[in-house]
């Protein structure tokens, strides 16, 4: 059988037509022709077949009509932001509010039999990718990674001393931390540290870290959101294991992480912030591919139980892909910086 | 938490091999549970449950609100957990912070289904009051009084108890009012709705230890654990929520194999909690 | 010792050279000011090289990525409506943030604001609005009812030196970049954003304003940061020469040369005549900039 899963083929000249199915949409200049003046090397997009990697001269074009959507603000523990108004945010002295719509203009999606993704894209079919290894020069190991919107900058400090450990341990600590910038939701957000995504990234990447190799020292991996545009955690995982990788710090294998929506009867991958805000139930899965783990599952809605065994399959197959992808970009790096 | 010696950790594992563990249970038992509904009277509805040694209390408030936008027709439900210092010394201050919040990420996970709401325990439409303008808004929390392994199966279990106990007052809106205007809202202190919670769900913990699986594990076993699933199964053998904890690996069969024997002890869990509870319920009504 | 040109590329002297830069900084780099030279073989008043991108975050009304030599700005807007106060009735806002996540140098610890950032926050809030770039009353929708609120937010993503001179070069091209939405108001009383760029037909509401604008600007601030040592001042420091040679003065200027803000915090006496150096070199360098930031926006209204 096939792979369930395919990618958007983003050659030059693939990247032509898709060019002309979106012109009817906004377009915007992309983040990725100048990313790729500042950060010097090239990523690479998903490929159907993986071994054609070409670097990126021209910009994949994103597809999404922002500013329309509201999209769903991540909460704190606090139980009067949780409660209150979507459209208000305060300052220290004015109230202001956004005057975005927050009302939805599409409404039951599930009724509708023929609906197609609004940026087009086949339902077992990922956004297109585009990787990058050190970014960041003051940090042992960096990464960047945008899949269609969702851009996440990861940085890897150490192994270095850690001031929280007190005691001595003959393992090494790891000290996840994820913060989103107050812009990348579409509503302003406080720009504040997300400490459930936070303790998910440190659960998905301890079973992968080799902790035994730096005891007594504590490895920092920090995620910064740049823009969020619909399944974060995953790509906040799978930047991290990059990261890792290009500081050096042994794993056991790369971590690589894809999520399915479930609307109605349909199993979508890589759902969008539109499409999560909808969806019934959700599926996100944390992989080694080389080693075939699970270091982290998790599920929610209603699922029956060949359903998770379709989803669990569909994600595993994305992410043997995304692992592919992710190594020869690492190799890619460390190729030229031999050169 | 406990420390164990090599010792100890070798006849623990021994144990569970053959499907003997230290307290003499197999391993899909369940400790013994007993159930108190109304322990706190100024919540709309409280249960307090035990689980051998753990010992959690569960309350639900419910307050007037305004809905959200994106929803104007439900009503919201916010689920909060708190790992007390009575439970043990570490949760002092901040110490227990993040293992609240993982308790609460997946409580809300099993008990509030998909983003639209498909799927959930609860159900949201009923707190409806008036489309756009009034709902319920249900404030469950959690409080661990003493700590003994599988917080989050007592803990689930408790809400369902404390669920079952709830009783949401009606409520009379005023028939004129402008658009702009709060309408208002008289709040009966009588006639109370009851909940139907046959829809909810509760969680079971599978902890893997060796090659084998045990439900329901204390604390020493759990220190012990190479990774654990917490799955969230209703009546109608749905799965509602399903967490993976512990970092180490586990090959994709195992999951599907602990789903499979999860849905299998639900099935007894489910019926053992709803007579538990119901003996509880007539126990308050009579006394 | 460490030899001084890394062109020999004997490894023995190599490693030299590393352990001598780690171990006795300030003499390593006297060693490279004698000739006049920097150990990244720039002279002693060149700027790193400087880029600029427009629009790298859609969900922003406005932004820009800001690249000088390694350092990484990123700033951009989100605008939202707010009730103008009553003694300016006629006036929107500007509020100004920079922010130093934890990715960005290993001396950030989560949880906690780096010291930099409050300083860089407010010496960019006081030259951006001292400067008078912005015209206040073109924020202001409904006069006395609505107004624009903007929020600059810029957040330093690799911090390798001269954090000030790429911070205020993002902000400025954050603002150029910036369109404000096409909005009306309701029925309520609130002002709601317009489905799209076309307004035909919506006869029941007038937009406020036809189609998505820009600000209009008087005059851009540009800066340069120059570090004092000895009889040497150097234009543009990474973060290494900041570690070893505290004195920094700060210069901001506007393209017809007026001096907007001048920084010099602690550190060694300045003499007048050094100071008048850094104006100068500045005043060169506010054109380079001035000639980048036009290539970008052009770049951007081609597209």
């Amino acid at each position: 059988m096939g792979s369930l899963v395919h990618y958007c083929s983003a050659l030059v000249a693939a990247a032509g037509s898709i060019a002309a199915a979106v012109a009817a949409l906004c377009l915007k200049k992309n983040f990725l022709l100048h990313s790729s003046l500042f950060f010097g090397h090239f990523g690479h997009e998903n490929f159907k077949e993986v071994k054609q990697t070409t670097p990126l001269k021209s910009s994949p074009l994103h597809s999404l009509c922002p500013a329309l959507l509201g999209s769903h603000t991540k909460t704190e523990r606090n139980r009067e932001t949780e409660m209150s108004s979507k459209s208000s945010s305060t300052t220290t002295m004015t109230t202001t509010y956004s005057p975005s719509p927050t009302v939805k203009n599409r409404q039951p999606i599930i009724k509708d039999v023929d609906w197609a993704r609004p940026d087009k894209r086949g339902f077992h079919q990922c956004r297109p990718a585009y990787l990058n290894t050190g970014t960041v020069n003051a940090a042992s190991g960096s990464a960047y990674v945008e899949f269609g919107s969702t851009k996440v900058i990861v940085s890897v400090f150490g192994p270095r001393e850690s001031k929280k450990a007190s005691m001595y341990s003959d393992i090494g600590r790891l000290n996840c931390n994820v913060s989103y910038t107050t812009f990348a939701t579409h509503f302003r957000g406080q720009g504040t540290e997300n400490k459930e995504i936070s303790s998910m990234l440190h659960k998905a990447l301890e079973g992968a870290i080799i902790l035994e190799s730096f005891p007594k020292t504590t490895v920092d991996v920090f995620a910064l959101v740049l823009e969020s545009g619909g399944s974060d955690l995953p790509v906040v995982i799978s930047c991290a294991s990059l990261a890792l990788a290009d500081a050096g710090i042994m794993m056991y294998d790369l971590v690589t992480s894809v999520s399915v929506s479930c609307l109605g009867s349909n199993l979508i991958i890589d759902p969008i912030t539109e499409e999560e805000t909808y969806q019934d139930g959700s599926l996100m899965i944390t992989f080694m591919p080389s080693r075939r783990e699970v270091t982290q599952l998790t599920l929610t809605g209603e699922w029956s139980t060949p359903r998770i065994h379709e989803a669990m399959q569909l994600c595993m197959d994305a992410c043997c892909k995304l692992g592919e992808i992710m190594r020869s970009c690492l190799k890619d790096a460390a190729a030229s910086s031999e050169s | 938490m406990v420390g164990l010696s090599a010792g100890e950790k070798h006849f623990i594992k021994g144990g569970i091999d053959q499907d003997l563990r230290s307290d003499g249970r197999k391993r899909l038992t369940y400790r013994p549970i007993s159930i108190e509904t109304g322990v706190i009277p100024q919540a709309n509805g409280s249960a307090r449950l035990r689980m051998g040694d753990t010992d959690v209390i569960a309350t639900v408030k419910a307050e007037i609100g305004k809905p959200s936008h994106l929803h104007p027709n439900r009503g919201k439900v916010a689920i909060f957990v708190d790992c007390s210092a009575i439970a043990s010394p570490v949760f002092e201050g901040r110490g227990g912070e993040e293992l609240s919040t993982e308790l609460s990420v997946a409580l809300q996970r099993c008990l509030l289904g998909g983003k639209s709401g498909a799927g959930a325990g609860i159900d949201l439409l009923s707190l409806n009051v008036m489309e756009g303008k009034i709902c319920w808004d249900l404030y469950i929390e959690g409080l661990v009084i003493n700590a003994d392994g599988n917080l989050l199966d007592a803990l689930g279990a408790a809400i369902k108890a404390a669920l079952s106990n709830t009783g949401i007052p009606k409520v009379n809106v005023a028939a004129e009012f402008s658009a702009e205007e709060q309408p208002e809202v008289d709040i009966s202190d009588e006639d109370f709705l009851r909940f139907d919670t046959s829809s909810v769900p509760v969680i079971i913990t599978l902890t893997k230890v060796g090659k084998h699986y045990i439900v329901d594990a204390t604390s020493e076993e759990e220190s012990h654990m190479s990774s654990a699933i917490s799955v969230s199964i209703n009546s109608r053998g749905q799965i509602c929520g399903l967490t993976k904890r512990g970092g180490a690996g586990v090959d994709p069969s195992v999951v599907l194999d602990m789903i499979s024997v999860a849905k299998h002890v639900s099935e007894h869990f489910i019926m053992k909690l709803d007579s538990e509870i119901s003996a509880a319920e007539a126990d308050e009504a009579g006394s | 010792m460490g030899s001084t040109d890394g062109i020999q590329a004997d490894i023995a002297s190599e490693i030299e050279v590393d352990a001598f830069r780690r171990l006795f900084p300030l003499r390593f780099y006297e060693r490279h000011l004698s000739e006049s030279v920097r150990p990244d073989a720039r002279p002693l008043n060149k700027a790193r090289d400087t880029s600029v991108a427009l629009g790298a975050v859609s969900s922003a009304d406005g932004s820009a990525l800001v690249k000088i030599g390694h350092t990484t700005m990123l700033a951009a807007i989100k605008v939202e409506v707010m009730t103008p106060s009553l003694d300016s009735p006629d006036e929107g806002c500007l509020g100004i943030e920079f922010n130093m996540p934890p990715i960005c140098s290993p001396s950030v610890r989560p949880g906690q604001t780096a010291e930099l950032a409050p300083v860089i926050s407010k010496q960019l809030s006081d030259s951006i609005l001292s400067s008078g770039m912005i015209n206040l009353k073109e924020l202001s929708l409904i006069s006395g009812k609505a107004a624009w609120m903007l929020y600059l937010d810029v957040y330093c993503l690799d911090a390798d030196g001269a954090l000030f001179d790429a911070a205020l070069l993002a902000a400025v091209a954050a603002l150029s970049h910036l369109r404000i939405p096409v909005v009306s108001v309701n029925d309520d009383g609130r002002v709601v954003a317009m489905a799209g760029e076309h307004v035909e037909g919506k006869s029941v509401r007038e937009p406020i304003n036809r189609e998505k604008r820009k600000l209009t600007f008087s005059c851009i601030p540009f800066s340069l940061t120059c570090i004092l040592h000895q009889k040497y001042i150097l234009a543009d420091p990474t973060a290494e020469e900041e570690l070893i040679m505290e004195t920094l003065v700060t210069v901001v200027l506007d393209l017809s040369g007026r001096l907007v803000s001048l920084y010099k915090l602690g550190g060694n006496l300045a003499y007048n005549s050094t100071v008048q150096d850094c104006v100068a070199l500045t005043r060169r360098r506010v054109k380079e900039l001035h000639q980048i930031l036009n290539e970008a926006v052009s770049d951007m209204e081609v597209d």
